[in-house]
């Protein structure tokens, strides 16, 4: 029989696959500006760590202690210098940063699971004539409405019905925050599952649920990641913005926050006399966030299975257009309705 | 004979990735005359398709590179042209058809802007506003061979008269109403029935058989001395294709282009090609003209490949295969590619990789159009089943 | 149920798929326009027979398989297997069915979840019909994976680490892992080289001597039908116009349509080539098709009557249980493909007594 024989087998061997970490290194490697992203992000989760658990450890000076140092430029002892109520700007950063962290990540954080779960539903159980169909469309049309306000203006009305406050200002920007991944989670579910691998799982016999949560989610789930870390930074400047009219926090205060840093001290002297003041917070909210999207666009490289590819030791690369009819997008040529405007009066021989 | 359009030598294409380097192609060689079709067949993997965009280098140069080598276009060898000078060679002097035309047509454009575009910058050659390939303002014509330019490593200048400004306003470009005559006239060239009405019309709303009609007519609007087509006809129905098959070699006749024709389909090359060469892990294993190999094929890859091929099935009886599979060209085995999956495989075949040799001892093995083989036991060849 | 009667039968099967309507259209209230991707075919499959559907792209082949597979419903007609009447099931009732007809897809790449292993995507009809998972699962593929030509050790690897023929053997292996009846194969060449497609060919083969099934083979490749099929089914632009054994068809066509495809293959062999194809036109759209034969613009030999009324599937006289669906079948039944080579639409062609040219 001219079957394939068992040697050479069709599949390569399986000792020659790679580990998904060292895959992992092999990207980050290859793309400078990405590990350093990667590096300074996990720099800014220990700091954060550390200043959070054990402040006294990076952290000098308490938030309102004054040194009795008054506008005092960088120097050893104060790195940021001091203001004019002598406390030290250093401390004030470093205390800062584990809020300002956890507020980018935990309000990006809530917006993907809420609206992230409600566009798997919008996305995926919306066959017309179904329960589904009506709710998705009320999803859709909900978050159609939220969008249409800008985002910065919303969170601040609704800062004004709930109060000044930090956590305040956290629910106002999570309430605006949330429409962007349904959007952009339905749209990722809309492209996935009309696949055909979750269409063999339904010729299978998987139920419908079964295949949302095992194939669907699995794969909407790259760009996703991208889109978060990317957005941590965003949200943050966002919080910033708004912590800076001064709804979130006073400062000086017993809890430092960037963005109302960087409004008492605009105010409170003149910049060009003593730059260290708002360039030091500024500085930290800028760092934080070019590290975040250093990372997250390292990240797309490395979930991307075609530029992956071409890391895993054996693999061949993507050989150009060496694809046959089948393989092209598209997928099967007579199975979805056409197109009624093809094919005008055929010309032919 | 005429010079030959197109000489490669010792072509050898790498790519670069994270994990090391793959041998897409190595030591290619080739010489097409104008008017003649040279096939390339082989399966998936087989370094065709990226031979096919080596040659006006189109590969994305970081991954790809051109390790060695000479590809000699019309007197110029392209590997040492400088990148920003290779957008003047493509369109007037080489041309391309892809496999699917949905991906190579704009689906922004109608048809009309598309093959206006590229006459546009046939035109704008022609004419001296661009450097190109030819010299200036003369068009190709291929009424007459093509005239070798005789300045190896340099493109030939372009040599504007003086008063050009004012015969370039003369000679402005042609308006949109001869536009029109002249694409229509190539909509004609490809046997379409009724051109007026697919001007209008956008790629996604004509058919594949359709589709690949234009590619081809803004291929030959550009009138290129060399064709290359990259699975024109492979995405499209069996119907389709015999039809834009019988088209292309009418244009061939026609048109007198020399034509690299690659395809997986020995059919496909049987219907078209005047010289074929197999390949197999990115070299060629056999070359010679199609009759020949065809009929008296000196590869045991060959003799594999045409017995496995589909029209031979029987109905009874498993059917013939190559045992094995295609190599992974990041690690090649060591000489004859071949050799893991032959038949007639000995030692000698593990050391050296065997030469392309003229299967009649007779012929000079200096010639690139007889027919020859790359293995140290093709006179076995015929006595295989 | 019916042990000796056709496993599968359809009875004038059809699906159509509506078109959204435009703005115009909708005030005009004019009749929905629909696609009639199937429309009217009735065949049947029985145990341990291999039916091959050929067709083109736009023929609706695609769509018919899924009709069978249930993975669409259909808006007319009716399907039996093994006598019951399955054309309507649905929830769990058509899930708890679905272990009698599998399906191998077209595209070997996006059929296969890049997420999930090997052992997932070949165990996963099994878990979804009798509930086993984890190792027991694990252990059932293992033992799956040699009869598709699999080594057994490969559970933990992904489908990209595969070639085209390996995961054309994947897809295999989950289609055969519930022990299904009837397997539908869409398109399962025309991804692969062609040493590849004998092996997979070779091996379908084999898997049917071994286990009794029967396969609807769907494809565009004329000479893997003639291969692996018992019987073979013509289809155009929605409707069967050919049926026969698969030997007597390929070598002796009578439907103008398959004459036309048949001379359309290219031979490996330059001997043989073919001076000119001018059986003219394009494939028309499967939107609101016209009355009247479907073949009637493109056919060589069309008459009025072609134009104007259908001509249904019937047995042709002398050619035992071959159904063809055309007017003049028995005046063009002896022309040859080759001779439609150098005609064109509207030619005349001599009448059945003169020999062709």
């Amino acid at each position: 029989m001219s079957d394939s024989a068992p040697t050479p087998s069709p599949v390569p061997p399986a000792k020659g696959a790679d580990s998904p970490i060292l895959v992992f290194w092999r990207v980050l490697r290859a793309n400078p500006l990405s590990l350093f992203g990667f590096l300074l992000v996990a720099l800014i989760c220990v700091v954060a760590l550390i200043v959070a658990v054990a402040p006294h450890v990076l952290v000098p000076y308490g938030p309102q202690q004054e040194t009795g140092v008054f506008y005092s430029p960088p120097s050893w002892q104060h790195p940021f210098g001091t203001d004019g109520l002598s406390f030290d700007v250093y401390s004030n950063v470093m205390l800062a940063l584990p809020l300002d962290l956890g507020l980018g990540v935990g309000i990006a954080g809530a917006s993907l699971l809420i609206g992230g779960a409600l566009g798997l539903v919008a996305g995926f159980y919306d066959a017309p004539g179904t329960v589904g169909a009506g709710t998705s469309v009320v999803i859709m049309r909900v978050t159609d409405i939220f969008l249409s306000f800008p985002s910065l203006i919303l969170a601040l009305a609704i800062t004004r019905v709930l109060g000044i406050g930090i956590v305040n200002v956290a629910i106002a920007v999570m309430i605006t925050w949330w429409p962007y991944y349904v959007r952009l989670v339905r749209g990722e579910v809309l492209a996935v599952k009309h696949l055909p691998y979750v269409t063999a799982a339904r010729a299978a016999g998987v139920s419908e649920n079964r295949i949302l949560i095992r194939h669907v989610l699995r794969n909407v789930t790259e760009p996703l990641v991208v889109y978060f870390t990317l957005d941590i930074g965003t949200v943050l400047v966002t919080y910033s913005t708004i912590a800076y009219i001064g709804v979130a926090t006073r400062y000086p205060g017993p809890t430092p926050e960037w963005g109302a840093m960087l409004a008492f001290y605009q105010g409170s002297a003149p910049i060009t006399t003593y730059p260290w003041l708002v360039l030091a917070p500024g500085a930290a909210v800028f760092i934080t966030v070019i590290a975040f999207s250093l990372l997250g666009d390292g990240l797309r490289d490395i979930l991307d299975p075609r530029t992956r590819r071409a890391f895993v030791r054996g693999a061949a690369p993507e050989p150009p257009a060496e694809r046959s009819a089948a393989e092209l997008p598209g997928g099967p040529v007579d199975a979805a309705p056409e197109n009624p405007l093809i094919n005008p009066d055929p010309g032919g021989v | 004979m005429t010079d030959p359009v197109l000489i490669v030598n010792d072509l050898t294409v790498t790519y670069t990735v994270g994990a090391g380097i793959f041998y897409a192609v190595s030591d290619v060689s080739l010489e097409i005359e104008p008017g003649r079709v040279i096939g390339i067949v082989g399966e998936t993997g087989c370094g065709k398709s990226t031979l096919a965009k080596a040659i006006p280098r189109l590969l994305p140069e970081p991954p790809a590179s051109i390790g060695s080598g000479s590809i000699i276009f019309q007197g110029t060898d392209l590997v040492k042209v400088p990148r920003r000078k290779l957008p003047m060679i493509r369109g007037t002097g080489i041309g391309m058809v892809f496999q699917e035309p949905l991906n190579s047509l704009n689906p922004a454009f109608r048809v009309f802007d598309q093959i206006a575009e590229a006459i546009r910058v046939r035109h704008y050659r022609e004419m001296g506003w661009v450097k190109s390939f030819h010299g200036g303002d003369q068009p190709f014509d291929y009424s007459k061979p093509p005239v070798t330019e005789s300045s190896p490593g340099s493109l030939a200048k372009v040599i504007v008269p003086s008063g050009a400004v004012e015969k370039a306003a003369h000679d402005r470009l042609a308006t949109r109403s001869q536009l029109r005559e002249e694409v229509l006239s190539y909509l004609r060239l490809v046997r379409i029935n009724d051109p007026e009405t697919i001007l209008n019309l956008y790629p996604h709303e004509l058919s594949g058989g359709m589709r690949q009609r234009i590619m081809i007519a803004m291929a030959l609007s550009e009138k290129p001395a060399l064709l290359i087509a990259d699975e024109p006809t492979s995405a499209l129905d069996v119907t389709i294709q015999a039809q834009v098959l019988t088209l292309m070699k009418e244009l061939i006749d026609e048109v007198g282009a020399a034509i690299l024709f690659i395809s997986h389909d020995l059919g496909v090359i049987a219907e078209t090609a005047d010289e074929i060469g197999v390949m197999y892990a990115g070299r060629i294993v056999e070359y010679g003209p199609v009759a020949d190999v065809f009929r008296d094929p000196r590869h045991p890859y060959t003799k594999a490949l045409l017995r496995a091929a589909p029209a031979h099935y029987k109905s009874d009886g498993p059917l013939s295969s190559i045992p094995g599979s295609v190599p992974n060209l990041s690690r090649p085995p060591p000489g004859c590619r071949f050799h893991p999956r032959c038949v007639l495989a000995k030692d000698i075949c593990k050391g050296v990789s065997p030469p392309l040799a003229p299967v009649d001892p007779a012929d000079p093995p200096a010639s690139r159009h007889i027919h020859r083989s790359a293995c140290y036991f093709q006179a076995e060849v015929p006595n295989l089943p | 149920m019916t042990p000796s009667g056709p496993l599968l039968e359809t009875v004038d099967l059809e699906k159509l798929f509506p078109l959204t309507r435009t703005l115009t259209e909708t005030f005009r209230r004019g009749a929905v326009r629909a696609v009639h991707a199937v429309d009217g075919v009735n065949f049947t499959v029985g145990p341990g027979e291999t039916l091959g559907l050929i067709g083109e792209s736009g023929s609706g082949k695609t769509t018919l398989g899924w009709l069978i597979a249930r993975l669409h419903e259909p808006t007319g007609g009716t399907i039996r297997f093994d006598g019951d009447d399955v054309t309507h099931l649905k929830g769990r009732a058509l899930r708890a069915w679905r272990r009698n007809v599998q399906i191998v897809f077209q595209d070997p790449v996006g059929s296969l979840d890049p997420r999930f292993r090997v052992w997932q995507i070949v165990g996963e009809p099994i878990r979804a019909q009798e509930g086993v998972s984890g190792s027991a699962l694990r252990s059932r593929v293992r033992d799956l994976l040699p009869s598709v030509g699999l080594p057994p050790d490969c559970l933990d690897q992904y489908p990209h680490e595969f070639s085209g023929g390996g995961r054309q053997r994947l897809s295999m292996a989950r289609a055969l892992s519930v022990s299904p009846r009837l397997i539908v194969l869409d398109e399962p060449t025309s991804a692969l080289d062609v040493a590849v497609q004998a092996q997979i060919l070779n091996r379908l083969v084999l898997l049917q001597r071994e286990r009794g099934l029967s396969y609807l083979v769907i494809t565009h490749n004329v000479a893997a039908v003639r291969f692996v099929a018992d019987r073979v089914a013509v289809m155009y632009l929605g409707r069967l116009v050919e049926v026969g054994g698969v030997r007597e068809v390929l070598e002796h066509p009578v439907h103008p349509y398959t004459k036309a495809l048949l001379a359309a293959v290219p031979f490996p062999d330059p001997r043989r080539r073919r001076t000119r194809y001018r059986i003219g036109g394009d494939i028309p759209s499967l939107v609101d098709p016209k009355p009247g034969c479907r073949f009637a613009p493109r056919c060589p030999f069309v008459i009025d009557k072609c134009r104007v009324e259908y001509p249904p599937l019937t047995m042709v006289p002398g050619l035992g249980s071959r159904l063809v669906s055309c007017h003049r079948a028995e005046e063009v039944r002896d022309i040859a493909p080759e001779t439609l080579l150098a005609t064109g639409p509207g030619a005349t062609v001599p009448a059945a007594s003169a020999a062709p040219a």
